[in-house]
């Protein structure tokens, strides 16, 4: 039988459109054609994906019906596209977040202490529950913490600069010359290496340690505070590093020039231009694998109010909007356990939230001759918050390029901190 | 049987309706839906009226990322027509390896801008950058007020370059030779013979580059994403990366709705002045 050829284009077009939506409906399936669950998990670095996959390859042997799927999104896009699929109806069951408390006010997380029980974050870290604690509830499995900042050490360009290592211990910043420490440390460094430091608009690592060292805060009762005396100490003193060459400029290290230069204090390191390198737990194994010098760790500079970092912690949020609310909640609770949370640790990625695992991740690292008490150290005394509330990353878009500026040397410091607290609150208070 | 073939032509337009309509009617009737509403992403949905237009009507930073476009499109439109005249001029003569010339031209346009951006900005890096490393002197190229605008600007005529010499190139080829030859007679030579034969012989695709250079510039976002965000300072915060700020960094898609309906708006009545102009002095067929 021939078709006539009108026929044959009609039924050809109604051929194509069913495959369409055939394919569609294959991609967007919850099952894996076996007939498990599939719970869908986006986290945004790649470095994880081992240490997860052998956590979760642990819970499928006991729960076969379940198959968790990870999905990584790189961080520089993670937040955008996280906001948008959860618009969009399409975001994860499970997601890594750190500033959920947009997500959290609209609903659309799992109440994890009504998921799990009120005794569940009793065996995580209390400041990383306290972090993802918000109105009463509980909207995060707190993954792992960073720790607190250290300065990691090129040793080779200290012995070239005959600097004791427990100097750069014992340094202490200052915005009075007379009792700077610090600065005529990393003069003695200039000597030898391309820069001794990375003073830089770093919120985590640089300003946020020395604004708390100078007795400030990010924020007072929701709003920000840094355009205050101990916020013009803390940006007048790192600024002063970059301006006076003891620092990559500002240009080689802001966000002005571009999206990738977060690394070049990084990258300076590994290269053996840099002598220190104050930064967080989250670059202790690329430092260690691709070092081709000897190099510790030692405590960030102590300032007019001591030593005082921030300790961020990572949470795994649950989709409140998931098709799979009590496989999500038995995947929730194996990551959040002391059993299925070990497996961050084992091999030196991070410090696992579960406080029990958090020996794993030190004796890892002591079993490679590194001694990461600086990272733990510097917690004793004060900490200080790493900010957040409703609107927290458009304060934070909205204030990074007046600070960019100012690093740059192109803005005072009191009119940068006046001007971005100013943008900031504002941004804040869109919401 | 016209009836019947009718039917049939509806029937094969429909995927193209489908598209036209998913893809294009219906995200401008969001868009401007969005543009009176309210919203974070997140949260509800509510009307807003008129609030995100003030708003965004008196916000003077999109009024200068609309003056920062409008820089832009003065530098990068006339250098990659002009350029591009230059390189077809050279790419219509059908010498031995202009063909393998003219894909290399247009390779730069045919790649992905975020991976053109992330070259450029390796080229443009002030420590250990291609270009200072050129020059041997230390140039901060996509940090300095007075650069970064025209740095980015180069990035964009470099990647158009190739496409906007290929349309030259074919309206160039298109010309009859006879009467190239005629006008060769009566002394058109050289310059002249460009100056006075082949581009006023050249107007509607000026006309076609033009405008699509225009429209091009006004709808960057890519390039610059990739390569200053917008900084220093928003001297490169052109209306494509400020939309894109408004709705995903900002989280307000009601706002930059607005914008885009403004940027339309702006764009509609450029493209329509160079139709204007074009129009009057097209006035030859061969």
């Amino acid at each position: 039988m021939s078709l006539k050829p009108a026929t044959r284009a009609v039924l050809g077009v109604l051929l194509v459109a069913v495959l369409l939506v055939a394919a569609a409906l294959w991609l967007g399936r919850d099952s894996d054609g076996g007939g498990r669950t599939v719970v869908r998990m986006r986290i945004w670095d790649m470095s994880f994906v081992a240490p997860y996959r052998a956590a979760l390859d642990e819970f499928e042997r006991a729960n076969p019906e379940i198959e968790v799927r990870i999905t990584q999104v790189p961080w520089s896009s993670y937040a955008q596209k996280l906001r948008l699929d959860a618009a969009g109806g399409i975001a994860d069951d499970l997601f890594w977040t750190n500033l959920y408390e947009d997500y959290a006010d609209s609903g659309h997380l799992l109440d994890i202490g009504a998921a799990l029980g009120p005794d569940a974050a009793r065996a995580w870290d209390p400041q990383a529950v306290a972090q993802y604690t918000r109105g009463g509830k509980l909207w995060a499995v707190p993954q792992f913490v960073d720790g607190g900042t250290a300065v990691y050490v090129n040793l080779d360009l200290l012995a070239q600069a005959g600097v004791d290592p427990a100097e750069v211990a014992a340094a202490h910043w200052s915005p009075d010359p007379g009792q700077d420490t610090f600065r005529p440390l990393l003069r003695r460094l200039a000597g030898v290496s391309t820069w001794p430091y990375n003073a830089a608009n770093d919120f985590q690592s640089i300003s946020l340690p020395y604004l708390g060292s100078a007795g400030g805060q990010l924020q007072r009762d929701g709003r920000f505070d840094i355009d205050s005396p101990p916020g013009r100490d803390a940006f007048g003193y790192t600024v002063g590093l970059v301006a006076a060459g003891l620092s990559p400029s500002a240009a080689d290290t802001g966000t002005s020039g571009g999206s990738t230069n977060a690394d070049f204090a990084k990258n300076a390191f590994l290269q053996g231009k840099l002598a220190l390198f104050q930064s967080g737990t989250f670059n202790l194994a690329t430092v260690a694998r691709h070092t081709g010098f000897r190099w510790g760790l030692a405590m960030i500079p102590a300032g007019p109010a001591g030593r005082v970092s921030a300790n961020n912690a990572i949470g795994l949020a649950g989709n409140a909007a998931t098709a799979h609310p009590e496989a999500m909640r038995r995947v929730l609770a194996w990551l959040g356990s002391a059993a299925g949370n070990r497996y961050l640790g084992t091999a030196g990625a991070t410090i696992p939230a579960v406080v029990s695992d958090q020996q794993v991740y030190r004796d890892y690292w002591a079993g490679h001759g590194v001694d990461v008490s600086p990272f733990f150290e510097v917690l004793r005394g004060t900490t200080i918050a790493a900010g957040g509330g409703t609107g927290f990353p458009a304060a934070l878009q909205a204030m990074t390029p007046i600070l960019d500026e100012m690093y740059l040397g192109r803005i005072p410091v009191a009119d940068a901190l006046s001007r971005a607290q100013r943008e900031g609150n504002a941004a804040l208070a869109q919401r | 049987m016209d009836r019947r073939r009718a039917a049939v032509g509806y029937a094969l337009l429909l995927p193209s309706l489908v598209g036209v309509g998913c893809f294009l009617l219906l995200p401008i009737a969001v868009v401007l839906w969005l543009s009176v509403h309210s919203w974070n992403l997140l949260g509800p949905i509510e009307f807003s009226g008129w609030d995100n237009w003030r708003s965004v009507l008196t916000d003077r930073r999109f009024g200068h990322s609309i003056l920062v476009t409008l820089a832009l499109t003065a530098i990068v439109v006339p250098a990659q027509t002009a350029l591009g005249f230059a390189v077809a001029a050279m790419l219509a003569r059908r010498g031995r390896g202009s063909t393998v010339l003219r894909v290399m031209y247009a390779l730069p346009w045919m790649c992905a801008p975020v991976a053109v951006g992330v070259v450029w900005q390796w080229i443009f890096a002030p420590t250990g950058g291609a270009l200072n490393a050129l020059l041997g002197e230390r140039v901060e190229w996509l940090s300095s007020p007075a650069l970064a605008l025209p740095a980015v600007a180069a990035v964009l005529v470099w990647t158009n370059l190739g496409y906007v010499a290929l349309f030259f190139v074919a309206g160039i080829r298109a010309i009859p030779g006879e009467i190239l030859d005629a006008g060769a007679l009566d002394g058109a030579v050289g310059w002249r013979r460009i100056r006075w034969l082949i581009l006023p012989l050249l107007r509607p695709t000026m006309f076609f580059v033009l405008v699509t250079g225009v429209l091009t510039v006004f709808q960057t976002f890519d390039a610059v994403y990739a390569l200053t965000r917008g900084g220093p300072d928003h001297r490169t915060d052109v209306v494509g990366m400020r939309i894109y700020s408004e709705a995903f960094e900002a989280a307000h898609p009601g706002r930059a709705a607005v914008m885009a309906v403004v940027v339309f708006a702006v764009m509609f009545v450029i493209t329509l002045a160079q139709h204007r102009y074009f129009r009057e002095r097209v006035s030859h067929e061969y």
